[in-house]
C-alpha cells in the first residue's frame, strides 16, 4: 500500500450522522444547484411530463449526494455548469454562432470540446505512464489534473451538444446518449470519473496508466466514428427513442460498462504484475496484489449494481415501446448473458472465495463479453436496438 | 428417544444428497453458463424466421437437425424452458437451504466466543498489560458504538467480552437478490408459451400452418377470450376492424380472440424535415359492449393503451390495399396501344400484350419519398419527390423483375425525367431508367418515339430516305443496292433497339477484322444515328413542333435523353411501362396486442434484485471481538475481527479500531503507566 500508516486517518471509520460531516460550502453549493433545478422547472416545466420532472429531481438528490460523498464532483459540477451557460450565452439561440464566434469555434462548441476531451486523455494517458515510469508523484498529479480538464470538457460537450440539437431544429432535440457517436463520449467521461474516484479512495495513480488506456483506445474509435464515418452530425431521434427512459437507462448502462471495463485493465496490472519478482518493472511500480484485486471486485460490484439497474430500466422501457418486457432481441440477451458473467464472477469470488490470477483473466475476458455487447451485437447482429449501427 | 429405521435414514440422506446436489454451487454456475450458451445460439441464429429461409440457408439436412433441437425459436424450446426451471429449483434450494442459517446469523451475538476460535481469525491481535493495569470497558465499547457497531457485553468470571457486529442487513440481501431470481423467472414462465404448448400437446389446439383467411381456420386454432396470458399481431387498415389477433407458433398462427374490437381511423407517419420518420401513429376506436361509448384514443410507439387488461401498441404499419390508377405503355412493340388500368397495393392484376400474358403484383405504394438533391455530398437538400410504387411482372414462365416507379417527373440538371427502377431480386439495388417527359409534362413523346422504332413502315420509310441521300451521290442507282442499304439500316435499327450499343458491338465484331473494328462500329453508328433522328423528326413533325425543318436546342437536347433512355431500356427488361396517374392511398397499422399477467410479478422480482444487489454490496457486513481477562499479573486483551470478504479495507479499519483502544487504555492508566505486550 502506498498509504504510510502514519498519515492514515483514525476517524476514516468512525460514524457520524451525514449532516455532521457537511461543511458550510457543502450547503452552498447543494442550494445553488437546487436553485437551478427550480429556474429550470419554472422556465421549462410546460415542456415536461411528469416523469421528467421526476427526473429532475432525481438528477438534483442524485448530484447532491455524489457531491457530499466525493467533494472533487462539487467543483466538476460548478465548472461544467459554468461554462455550458457560457456556452448557451455565446450561442444566444443562433446556430451559426458555432461557427462564427471564437470560443464556440475553437473551445466550447460541442465538436471542439469533444476534441479537447480527446486530446486531454491522451494526453493524460502518456502523462500516467510517464509519472509511473519515472515513479513520480508530481508527473501523477498532472495527469489526474488531466484527466479531470478531460472529463470537464467532456461534459461540456455533451451539455453543448444537447443545446444544439435544439438550435439545428426545435424537433430534433434530445439528450444526446442517442447513438454510438454520443455514448462512447458519455463511456470515456464516466470511466474517467469511476477511476478518479477509485484513484482517490485508494491513494495510488499508479494504475492511471491502465485505465487510461482503454480511454484512450475508446477516443481512438470516437476520432475515427467522427472523421471517417461523419457520425457527430446530430440527428434528430427515432420514434422508439423518443422517451423519457433513454434519459435514465443509457446513462445507467455506461456507468456499468465504465466499471466493467476498469475492473478489466485493473486485471491487466495484477496479471502483469504478477508475472514478476518483487523488483520488476510493474511489481516494483503498482499496487500490492490485494490491493489491486480488492479495487478490481469494487469495481466489478458497482458495474454489476449499475448493470442491473440498467437491465431492468431497459425492460420497464421495453414494456411500454415494443410491448414486452423481455423480446429475447440480441441486445436484451447479450446483457443477459454479460450479467450471467459477471454474476458468476461475483458468486466465486464471494461464495467460493476465488481470488488473484483467474479472477483478474476472467475480467479481462469480460470486457470482451461486454464489448460484444456493447459493439458487436451492433455491428454483426440485427434486432430492435439498430440505433447504433456502424 | 427415538432412532431412525435405516430405510428412514437412507430415504433422509437420499433427500440431503438431492438438496445438497440442487443447492450446490457448482450446478448454479453451470447452469448459468448453459443459459449463457444457449442465449448466445439464439442471437447467432436468427429467430423466428419463415421455415423457407432456414430451408435455403441450412439445406434439407441440417434444417431438420436444427429444427428438431427447437433452435428456431430457443427461448421457447422445450429443453431451455427445462434448464430454466432448474435454476428455479436449484436458487430455491439454496435459499431454503442457506436463509434460516443467515437469519439465525443476523440475530446472533457470539458473545460466547471462546478463546479458541477468536485465535483463529485471520485478523487477531493479543495484548498483555502488565502491572495490574486496568481495562477502561465502558470506554471500549462506547468507542465501538461510535464507530457504527451495535454491541453486546458479557461478563463470565474474570472475562469481559464486548461482541460488536455491523452491517448484518447484509445478509437480506443475499436472500433478496435469490428470491428475485425465482420471482423473476416464475413471473416470466407465467407470461410464456407453456399453456398453449400443453394444449397443443393434448391436442386441444390446432396451429393453422395454411396461408387461409380467418373464416377458414379450424375452430381449434382459435383461443378463448378469456386467455390469461398472449402476445399477438395484427395489421387492420383504415376504416377496418377487428377483434383478434395471430399468435405466431412456429411456421403457423393461432388467433386469439379479443373481449373488444379495435377499429382503426387513421393511421399517420410524420416526418422530420430530413426525411426520417418522427411520429407513427394510429387513431383508433374501442368498440365493446360493456362500454357506454367507445372509446377513441390515439396511439404512437412509447405511448400504448391498456384496456381490459389487454394493451395495444404502435408495431408496424404497412399499405392497407391503395388503390391505383395507371397507364400501361407498350416498350416492345408498336401494334398495342397504352390502355389504362387500375391496380390495388397486395393484389394481382392480369393483362394481355399481344399474345403474352402478363401479372402485375402490385406490392407497395409510398406516398412520400424524402431524398437528399443537394449536388455536393454532404450538403443537406432534402426534398420531397412524391409518390412512388412497387410492382413486380411475372411473366408466363414465372419469371418476375420487380420494379419501382415515380409518379411526378424529378429535375436532373434542369431537365423532368420519370424515373423507373428495376432489380432481379429484394437484395439488389433498383437501377434506374430516366424517361424524358415532354413540354407538357408527359411521357407521351418518348413513347410515340419509341413506338417509332417498332413499326416497321415508318423505319422503312427513313431507311429508304437514308438509302436515297447516300445514293444522290452515286451515279449507278442500283435499286438492288438500295433494297440492300435499306435492310442493313432497318437490322442495325433493331439490333440497337433491341440491345443497345452492346449489340452493334457484337455485329461489328462479327463483320470486321480486329484492326478495322473501330472504324466500323463508327460507321455503323452513324447509320443508326442518322436513322434515330429521322425518326425522333418524325415524331416532332407528327407533334406538330418540328420548325423550320431543325431541331430547337431543347429538342436536341430532349432527343440525347432519349436515346440514353432507349439504350436502357433493354436492361429494363419489361414489355411495358406503368406510368401511375392517380391513386387513393389507404394505410395499415400493425399493432400489437399483449395480455401479461407476470409483468407485475417480475417488475415485483425486479424490484427486489435491485435492493438486494445494493444491499449486499454496499452493507459490509463485520464483526469485532473485545476479550479482556482479568488476572492477578495484570490483564490480557485478545482482539478478533472477522468479515468473510476479507476485504483490505476492514483490516484497515480493524487496526486503526486496536489503535483507538491501545490510546485508550494508555490515557486511563496514566498514572500507572501500564507496559503493554502485543503479540
Amino acid at each position: 500500500m502506498s498509504t504510510p500508516q502514519e498519515v492514515m486517518d483514525v476517524n476514516e471509520f468512525t460514524v457520524l450522522p451525514f449532516w455532521k460531516k457537511l461543511t458550510l460550502p457543502d450547503g452552498l453549493w447543494a442550494a445553488v444547484l437546487a436553485l437551478g433545478a427550480v429556474y429550470a422547472y419554472l422556465r421549462y416545466s410546460e415542456y415536461m411530463d411528469i416523469y421528467e420532472v421526476m427526473i429532475l429531481i432525481g438528477t438534483l438528490i442524485a448530484t447532491v449526494s455524489l457531491g457530499w460523498n466525493w467533494r472533487p464532483i462539487q467543483r466538476l459540477v460548478l465548472v461544467v455548469g459554468a461554462l455550458s451557460l457560457f456556452a448557451v450565452w455565446l450561442y444566444g439561440g443562433d446556430i451559426i454562432q458555432g461557427e462564427q464566434n471564437f470560443f464556440l469555434r475553437f473551445l466550447f462548441a460541442s465538436q471542439s470540446a469533444v476534441m479537447w476531451m480527446s486530446a486531454l486523455f491522451v494526453m493524460a494517458t502518456v502523462t500516467y505512464f510517464w509519472g509511473l515510469t519515472a515513479q513520480s508523484d508530481f508527473i501523477n498529479r498532472v495527469a489526474s489534473g488531466l484527466t479531470w480538464c478531460a472529463a470537464t470538457l467532456g461534459l461540456v460537450g455533451l451539455m453543448v451538444r444537447w443545446l444544439e440539437s435544439y438550435l439545428i431544429n426545435p424537433d430534433y432535440g434530445h439528450i444526446p446518449v442517442s447513438n454510438l457517436y454520443e455514448v462512447f463520449i458519455l463511456f470515456s467521461i464516466i470511466t474517467a470519473l469511476l477511476y478518479l474516484y477509485y484513484e482517490q479512495r485508494s491513494g495510488t495513480k499508479a494504475l492511471g496508466a491502465f485505465v487510461l488506456l482503454i480511454i484512450s483506445a475508446a477516443v481512438g474509435f470516437l476520432l475515427w466514428y467522427a472523421f471517417g464515418k461523419e457520425a457527430h452530425v446530430i440527428q434528430p431521434l427515432v420514434p422508439a427513442l423518443q422517451s423519457y427512459w433513454m434519459k435514465i437507462h443509457v446513462p445507467a448502462n455506461f456507468v456499468g460498462y465504465g466499471c466493467f471495463a476498469i475492473a478489466a485493465m485493473l486485471g491487466v496490472a495484477y496479471l502483469l504484475r504478477g508475472r514478476e519478482n518483487e523488483q520488476g518493472f510493474f511489481a516494483s511500480r503498482l499496487p500490492e496484489a490485494t490491493v489491486i484485486d480488492d479495487l478490481q471486485y469494487k469495481a466489478i460490484a458497482l458495474g454489476f449494481a449499475f448493470f442491473t439497474l440498467a437491465t431492468i430500466l431497459g425492460a420497464l422501457w421495453a414494456a411500454e415501446a415494443w410491448g414486452s418486457y423481455w423480446s429475447w432481441d440480441p441486445k436484451e440477451t447479450w446483457a443477459l448473458i454479460v450479467w450471467l458473467n459477471y454474476a458468476a464472477w461475483l458468486h466465486m469470488r464471494l461464495t467460493k472465495g476465488w481470488r488473484g490470477t483467474p479472477m483478474a483473466w476472467w475480467s479481462v475476458v469480460g470486457l470482451f463479453v461486454t464489448l460484444f455487447a456493447f459493439l458487436g451485437v451492433n455491428m454483426f447482429l440485427s434486432g430492435l436496438h439498430a440505433y447504433g449501427e456502424l | 428417544m427415538v432412532t431412525d429405521t435405516p430405510s428412514k435414514r437412507h430415504q433422509h440422506n437420499s433427500t440431503k444428497q438431492l438438496l445438497g446436489f440442487f443447492g450446490s454451487m457448482n450446478l448454479a454456475i453451470t447452469l448459468l453458463v448453459t443459459i449463457a450458451i444457449a442465449s448466445i445460439i439464439g442471437t447467432v441464429l436468427q429467430q423466428n424466421q419463415p421455415y423457407n429461409d432456414y430451408i435455403i440457408k441450412f439445406g434439407p439436412f441440417w434444417f431438420e437437425v436444427f429444427d428438431a433441437l427447437q433452435l428456431y425459436d430457443v427461448y421457447h424450446a422445450l429443453w431451455f424452458l427445462f434448464i430454466l426451471t432448474f435454476l428455479v429449483a436449484s436458487t430455491s434450494t439454496c435459499i431454503y437451504r442457506n436463509a434460516p442459517i443467515m437469519l439465525r446469523e443476523m440475530r446472533q451475538w457470539r458473545e460466547h466466543i471462546s478463546r479458541k476460535s477468536l485465535s483463529a481469525f485471520h485478523l487477531k491481535a493479543k495484548w498483555q498489560l502488565g502491572d495490574k493495569a486496568a481495562v477502561p470497558i465502558d470506554t471500549l465499547e462506547r468507542i465501538l458504538i461510535n464507530r457504527g457497531y451495535k454491541v453486546r457485553r458479557n461478563t463470565q468470571d474474570a472475562t469481559t467480552t464486548l461482541a460488536a457486529k455491523r452491517g448484518v442487513y447484509n445478509r437480506l440481501g443475499y436472500i433478496f437478490t435469490h428470491v428475485a431470481i425465482v420471482v423473476i423467472c416464475v413471473g416470466g414462465l407465467l407470461d410464456g408459451n407453456i399453456p398453449i404448448m400443453v394444449s397443443e400437446r393434448l391436442g386441444n389446439i390446432l396451429v393453422e400452418t395454411r396461408d387461409v383467411p380467418v373464416s377458414q381456420m379450424d375452430e381449434k386454432s382459435f383461443l378463448p377470450k378469456d386467455n390469461a396470458s398472449f402476445r399477438g399481431n395484427i395489421t387492420i387498415p383504415e376504416n377496418q376492424a377487428a377483434s383478434f389477433v395471430f399468435l405466431s407458433v412456429r411456421d403457423g398462427v393461432l388467433v386469439q380472440r379479443l373481449p373488444f374490437t379495435v377499429e382503426v381511423k387513421d393511421f399517420r407517419i410524420t416526418h422530420y424535415d430530413n426525411g426520417q420518420p418522427k411520429s407513427f401513429e394510429s387513431d383508433l376506436v374501442i368498440h365493446d359492449d360493456d362500454l357506454a361509448k367507445p372509446i377513441e384514443q390515439t396511439i404512437s410507439v412509447n405511448h400504448p393503451l391498456t384496456y381490459k387488461g389487454i394493451t395495444i401498441y404502435q408495431a408496424s404499419f404497412s399499405d392497407g390495399g391503395s388503390k391505383l390508377k395507371l397507364r400501361a405503355w407498350p416498350l416492345e412493340s408498336s401494334r398495342d396501344k397504352s390502355f389504362t388500368l387500375e391496380g390495388t397495393i397486395k393484389r394481382n392484376t392480369e393483362i394481355k400484350i399481344g399474345e403474352a400474358k402478363l401479372v402485375v403484383e402490385f406490392e407497395n405504394f409510398r406516398k412520400f419519398n424524402i431524398h437528399n438533391l443537394a449536388k455536393e455530398s454532404g450538403d443537406k437538400d432534402f426534398k420531397n419527390v412524391g409518390p412512388s410504387f412497387q410492382f413486380k411482372l411475372r411473366r408466363n414462365d414465372g419469371r418476375a423483375l420487380e420494379y419501382n416507379n415515380y409518379m411526378s417527373p424529378t429535375m436532373i440538371e434542369g431537365r423532368l425525367f420519370l424515373l423507373s427502377g428495376v432489380r432481379n431480386s429484394p437484395g439488389e439495388e433498383f437501377h434506374y431508367i430516366y424517361l424524358p417527359v415532354g413540354p407538357d409534362g408527359s411521357v407521351k413523346y418518348f413513347m410515340r418515339f419509341l413506338e417509332l422504332l417498332h413499326d416497321n413502315r415508318a423505319m422503312r420509310k427513313v431507311a429508304g430516305q437514308i438509302a436515297d441521300t447516300a445514293l444522290s451521290v452515286a451515279t449507278d442507282k442500283d435499286p438492288k443496292l438500295r433494297q440492300q442499304i435499306i435492310d442493313r439500316t432497318i437490322s442495325l435499327g433493331r439490333m440497337f433497339v433491341q440491345g443497345g450499343f452492346p449489340a452493334i458491338e457484337q455485329v461489328v465484331s462479327k463483320n470486321f477484322p480486329e484492326e478495322k473494328q473501330a472504324n466500323g462500329f463508327a460507321a455503323y453508328m452513324s447509320i443508326v444515328r442518322v436513322q434515330l433522328a429521322g425518326l425522333f423528326e418524325r415524331m416532332l413533325r407528327e407533334a406538330g413542333t418540328y420548325k423550320n425543318d431543325q431541331l430547337t436546342s431543347r429538342q436536341e437536347q430532349f432527343y440525347d435523353d432519349a436515346v440514353t433512355a432507349l439504350t436502357a431500356i433493354p436492361g429494363y427488361d419489361a414489355p411495358i411501362y406503368l406510368q401511375l396517374l392517380d391513386y387513393k392511398h389507404i394505410e395499415a397499422t400493425g399493432l400489437e396486442m399483449t395480455r401479461s399477467p407476470g409483468k407485475y410479478i417480475v417488475y415485483l422480482g425486479c424490484a427486489l434484485l435491485i435492493v438486494g444487489i445494493f444491499m449486499l454490496f454496499y452493507i459490509h457486513p463485520r464483526r469485532v471481538w473485545v476479550m479482556v481477562t482479568n488476572t492477578s499479573q495484570g490483564a490480557t486483551v485478545l482482539y478478533g475481527g472477522s468479515d468473510n470478504r476479507k476485504s483490505p479495507d476492514f483490516a484497515r479499519e480493524f487496526e486503526q479500531i486496536q489503535l483507538a483502544l491501545d490510546a485508550e487504555i494508555k490515557t486511563h492508566n496514566q498514572k500507572s503507566g501500564p507496559t503493554i505486550t502485543r503479540s
